[in-house]
């Protein structure tokens, strides 16, 4: 395995003592003696997480290992390439830098949820905290560098109760695909053989029962509450985790999850935790072009009914939940989702007592949006 | 000219927090400090175009004195509304001119009194992952 890497370190712009030990914590990174190395390509770039020991390679690479690349593969078939992003992870014991780093900055702000540091209006850092501080994520767009410390490596974590290991890495590749005028989204998609559905809305709206409902197509599902959009060509949607995370109720609608399900994932909301890959590894979709946004939202209704909706109200249904959630770029992130709302269509999806209704309601979007695209090129 | 001695007041954005973005005529406004958005419909939506490029109060006030059912006093009552909700704040250069002259226009349809729509259901949101300016 590698030994210590070999990144010059940022340039500092001045002395500010925060500055320096940012320097140092840089230097300590290049200095961490890392054991595992994973390859992933993730909306055409070639991600390299490293890791201070196998566990923690383990942990935090499942939800990725769908988009992992073999050692000696090729790839071809997937978007080409726009470059590489580092990614350091380490546990155990705070480095004397990171500890003082965090001092400095969060001195008045130490509450339950962490928070983002931003340094010049730019994203820097998550501080991810509960009883103490748990982790942290850093990032150094320029130099496409990202370093992330966890305390779970000195744990033995039954029960986790935040998506560290459902969404890995989720901060920073929101704030790093942003600077590459993409977008990670919060938001579900689901997926035929030609085109995908963004299925957009908040925590219970139905995302997640819905895109469960696609795993029973071929390369059905795309994601279940992250998804990246490029609009290099035309919009498309690239998936970034196969993990899932469902309510008991809906479960037992999906025997298909029986073996996917890990028991040591547990949501706050209660939801349970499912790995798709490598179980249900072909229902699985890579990345598709984008053909409608859906806000699902339940309803009395025997039977899911689609509506059309309009571009402004799908985007206060979507920018909201994505950009509080995941502050990157601000204004340019906003401009780029309000651009990809704009030209695709809108639709409010209103859940049937019969599940399957909105699934095939879906199907027959996806079915006849592919039909007019093919005609129009 | 409605203009007093006293220089029309004129705005800026109150911060890289407060984001916008305009479709057709809605405006969608999030301010990442305090996780309430805002929808602007109609005339509230172009006169916060005006607003955020700097027209003052009294240029866009000229601009509509023909329309009917518009009253300056609405106009005046909505940028306060939009300064208490920390959307807008009076330009430090009150003297300033705005930004461009081809920003000015005036609603289109029938006129309503602009209305700052607010939602405060991600504010929750906010207070489990606060952002913090380490101003480096």
């Amino acid at each position: 395995m590698n030994g210590p890497m070999s990144h010059e370190a940022p340039e500092k712009s001045d002395l500010d003592p925060r500055e320096v030990c940012l320097g140092a914590l840089w230097a300590d990174v290049n200095r961490l003696r890392l054991e595992s190395e994973r390859h992933f390509l993730v909306a055409g770039t070639r991600i390299r997480a490293s890791f201070a020991c196998e566990q923690l390679a383990e942990r935090y690479c499942r939800a990725l290992r769908h988009l992992e690349i073999p050692r000696g593969s090729s790839l071809q078939g997937v978007t080409e390439g726009l470059g590489d992003l580092d990614i350091v992870v380490a546990g155990g014991a705070l480095s004397p830098h990171l500890r003082k780093f965090l001092a400095t900055v969060h001195v008045t702000d130490r509450i339950n949820g962490g928070g983002v540091f931003l340094k010049n209006g730019q994203v820097l850092g998550l501080l991810e905290t509960g009883q103490g501080i748990r982790g942290v994520q850093l990032l150094w767009p320029r130099e496409r560098r990202a370093f992330v410390w966890t305390d779970l490596a000195s744990r033995e974590p039954l029960s986790l109760l935040n998506d560290t290991f459902t969404s890995p890495f989720r901060a920073i590749f929101g704030w790093f695909f942003a600077t590459q005028g993409m977008l990670l989204l919060h938001a579900g998609a689901v997926a035929d053989g030609s085109g995908t559905i963004v299925l957009a809305g908040r925590s219970g709206s139905g995302k997640s029962s819905t895109a469960a409902g696609f795993l029973s197509a071929p390369a059905g599902f795309l994601g279940d509450d992250s998804v990246i959009i490029s609009c290099r060509r035309e919009a498309t949607v690239h998936s970034v985790y196969s993990s899932l995370r469902l309510s008991a109720e809906d479960v037992t609608r999906n025997p298909l999850l029986r073996e996917c399900r890990d028991h040591t994932c547990l949501s706050p909301s209660g939801k349970h935790s499912f790995f798709l890959f490598p179980r249900l590894a072909d229902r699985l979709a890579l990345e598709r072009p984008l053909r409608a946004f859906v806000l699902p939202s339940v309803s009395d209704n025997d039977e899911a009914e689609l509506e059309s909706m309009t571009p402004e109200a799908m985007l206060c249904a979507i920018a909201p939940d994505t950009l509080l959630r995941l502050p990157g770029q601000g204004q340019r992130d906003l401009g780029v989702l309000a651009a990809v709302v704009r030209q695709t269509p809108c639709y409010r999806l209103l859940l049937g007592q019969r599940r399957e209704s909105g699934a095939e309601q879906l199907l027959c979007l996806l079915r006849q949006a592919n039909q007019e695209t093919a005609a129009a090129s | 000219m409605s203009h007093g001695s006293a220089p029309s007041r004129r705005f800026t954005i109150f911060s890289a927090k407060v984001l916008s973005e305009t479709i057709e005529q809605e405006t969608l406004v999030i301010s990442l400090e305090t996780g309430s958005y805002y929808s602007l419909r109609g005339s509230a939506s172009v006169i916060w175009e005006m607003l955020r490029l700097h027209h003052s109060l009294d240029e866009i006030a000229d601009l509509c004195a023909g329309v009917a059912g518009f009253a300056k006093e609405d106009l005046e009552r909505f940028a306060d509304q939009l300064c208490a909700e920390r959307l807008l704040r009076p330009s430090a250069d009150a003297a300033a001119t705005a930004s461009s002259p081809v920003s000015l226009r005036r609603p289109e349809g029938k006129y309503t009194r602009p209305e700052l729509t607010k939602y405060t259901d991600m504010e929750a949101l906010l207070l489990a992952d606060p952002i913090h300016e380490v101003a480096l």
